[in-house]
């Protein structure tokens, strides 16, 4: 369809200049902090003229927008320098770490929305009853906890406590082999490799933190999905499908396609929020994902990585973001036109 | 047996205030009039009169806060008040329909207009499929819409308010209903498109014999289009009776002071209208709720004013009714 075409492109184009300026806004960023990186890539022996063979290597003795304009040079050219803490490619890095991300916030936001969206209809159907109010309780609750509270919380009680839970160490046994990599995600590809105990151990291993992970992403979707309901089911055309005579069950179904399109946006950037929100609880569970390595790049003042982490945030937010649209045109006329 | 047959009709709201105390705003206090089949009666009135509430009523569309303490609504001979839900949903788009005032906002905006048409007959199981679809396209170009296949395919969002009104005509006359209430059909619409708007309305509902209620604000949409009119006030019906009798021989003083107001006669003699403001529904004095507004009220009239009879099918609540007509 040719719309939808024309639709990508301007997406695409719009995109180039807000990428360049969150780009440009990072590198300028951790270059203004005082981290050297220089001091601690050389280590404690260096000596002064080592120290400056460095600098100048790095290109960190230029001026600010020599660096930037040769860092976007070597980025259309897919390059996005190396990574200090791993001395490893950053393009590398990312396309290894980012799917244990992805995995990890697919679900959350998948189990947010299989139980977020449900709720929040349901209390909707009475608002101020009971099951509202308790709904609103929960998802308060939700709101308020830290996520990395919840995850030293939930590995305090599950793993320390009761012994329920594998030890909060990564994406997979180290006594299990892990399968080849082909989709990234551990659990899948221990499926496709027919390695079941890589896949138990894998599937365990994720189930404190998207558990909690699923406990953040939840609670907005059930606020927004029952204020979206509540104005659908207060607006001209269910009033006016009632003063047609309309079944409760017509109604509901009406009710439920005009609450589809602004629920699937609000869960669209839901998702992209918690791809950034990830690194606390990558973090606290020793996950090995891109937030993990992100977290970890802004600590030690790894230029080159947290540029790169930053860009493919933002990437992902302009695809999460066009993708909502795209699906939005398909659900709703107005937006066609 | 009357089509549509309202007798002493009340309706309060409970609210609970901020100091915690429940206020009972009385909306309705005693409506009667009826339609019949082959009548279009106007109900006319200022804003917050109840003119809408006693369609809704009419329709059994009130819930909670909405009471009914006290009165009837009688369609075709069943009990309004005493029927279930299920029972009215097979009523309500079926036998009486309604034509509401934003026709543009309440078309399903995710639905085609066509596809709105014949999921309105097949809700009721009066058509399916295509011969639906063909009583559809009818029923477009009964209420004049050109090109009626094409308009089938419209999202309502393309439509103009004018068209989105017809297509709302066309929604409530699909089943064949054998009541019409149309509440301010024309709110928002250009004064060319009301009178072509009221015009489809009317030609429909005389040419298939139905009982039609139009509520209006608008004195000349009651003089152009109606039999018979009822004039409320604070929930009350003040007078009623054929309309030439009425704007002719208007014995209640609002009725009186709403013609007095009619833009035409502004036009020639000026201002009349004493000023006020209607009666506070939470605090309504006993006796007639007009006295505060009205040039004639004496002592009599803390007293609740009786339905005086000028004929016998005009009559209005004032006890000096006789005397002014």
């Amino acid at each position: 369809m040719p719309t939808i075409g024309r639709f990508l492109l301007r997406r695409l184009l719009v995109a180039v200049p807000v990428l360049l300026g969150i780009l440009f806004l990072t590198f300028m960023l951790v270059r203004i902090g005082d981290q050297d990186p220089v001091a601690m890539l050389a280590g404690p022996m260096a000596d002064a003229p080592m120290l400056a063979r460095i600098r100048a290597e790095l290109m960190l003795d230029q001026p600010l927008l020599t660096q930037f304009w040769a860092y976007l040079g070597r980025l259309v050219q897919g390059d996005l320098g190396m990574s200090w803490q791993g001395n490893a490619k950053v393009t590398h890095e990312i396309a290894t770490l980012l799917p244990a991300t992805l995995e990890l916030v697919t679900l959350a936001v998948g189990i947010g929305a299989l139980v977020g969206v449900p709720l929040g209809l349901h209390a909707a159907e009475r608002p101020n009853g009971w099951f509202d109010q308790a709904s609103r309780f929960g998802s308060l609750f939700g709101f308020s906890l830290p996520t990395y509270w919840l995850g030293l919380m939930a590995i305090f009680i599950f793993f320390y406590l009761l012994g329920w839970a594998p030890a909060p160490m990564g994406r997979v046994s180290m006594m299990v082999t892990p399968p080849p990599v082909v989709t990234g995600s551990v659990l899948i590809d221990s499926i496709l490799a027919g390695n079941v105990e890589a896949a138990w151990s894998a599937a365990s291993q994720l189930v404190l933190p998207v558990g909690c992970f699923a406990i953040v992403a939840t609670a907005p979707i059930v606020k927004h999905t029952r204020a979206i309901a509540i104005e659908v089911m207060g607006s001209d055309y269910i009033r006016y499908a009632r003063a047609c005579g309309f079944p409760r069950r017509v109604i509901r179904r009406i009710a439920l396609r005009a609450a589809l399109v602004p629920v699937i946006t609000f869960v669209g950037s839901e998702f992209t929020s918690l791809l950034a929100a990830a690194s606390l609880i990558e973090f606290v569970f020793s996950w090995g994902g891109l937030g993990h390595w992100g977290l970890n790049a802004i600590l030690l003042g790894d230029f080159a990585a947290v540029q790169g982490y930053v860009l493919t945030l933002a990437i992902a937010s302009v695809i999460i973001f066009a993708l909502v649209d795209l699906t939005v045109m398909l659900l709703e006329p107005r937006a066609r036109s | 047996m009357r089509l549509l047959d309202v007798q002493d009709l009340h309706v309060e709201f409970a609210a609970r205030g901020l100091d915690n105390r429940v206020r009972v705003a009385r909306a309705l206090n005693g409506v009667s009039f009826t339609v019949d089949a082959g009548e279009i009666v106007g109900l006319v009135g200022e804003t917050g009169a109840g003119k809408s509430l006693t369609a809704l009523a009419a329709m059994g569309l009130l819930r909670a806060p909405a009471r009914i303490p006290q009165g009837g609504i009688r369609f075709e001979g069943g009990d309004i008040l005493a029927m279930s839900d299920r029972q009215l949903e097979k009523i309500r788009g079926r036998r009486m329909a309604m034509v509401v005032q934003s026709p543009l906002t309440s078309l399903d905006p995710l639905k085609r207009v066509g596809d709105q048409l014949v999921r309105m007959q097949r809700v009721h199981g009066t058509a399916s499929g295509a011969a639906a679809r063909e009583r559809a396209e009818a029923m477009l170009a009964a209420v004049r819409i050109p090109d009626p296949k094409r308009r089938m395919q419209a999202w309502p969002h393309e439509l103009s308010g004018g068209m989105a009104q017809r297509v709302l005509i066309a929604m409530a006359l699909i089943n064949e209903p054998a009541l019409v209430i149309a509440d301010e059909p024309t709110t928002g619409l250009d004064v060319t498109v009301q009178a072509q708007v009221l015009d489809t309305l009317r030609d429909l509902v005389l040419a298939r014999n139905l009982g039609a209620l139009v509520i209006t604000h608008d004195l000349g949409v009651v003089a152009h289009y109606c039999q018979r009119v009822a004039v409320m006030f604070a929930g009350r019906i003040v007078e009623d009776g054929p309309v030439a009798e009425v704007f002719a021989r208007p014995a209640h003083p609002y009725t009186q002071a709403l013609i007095a107001s009619t833009p035409g006669r502004i036009a020639r003699i000026g201002y009349t209208v004493t000023g006020g403001t209607p009666p506070d529904l939470y605090a309504l004095p006993d006796g007639c709720l007009y006295r505060d507004r009205c040039p004639r009220a004496t002592t009599a009239c803390l007293a609740p004013p009786p339905r005086v009879a000028l004929d016998d099918s005009h009559g209005a609540a004032c006890h000096y009714a006789e005397r002014a007509a």
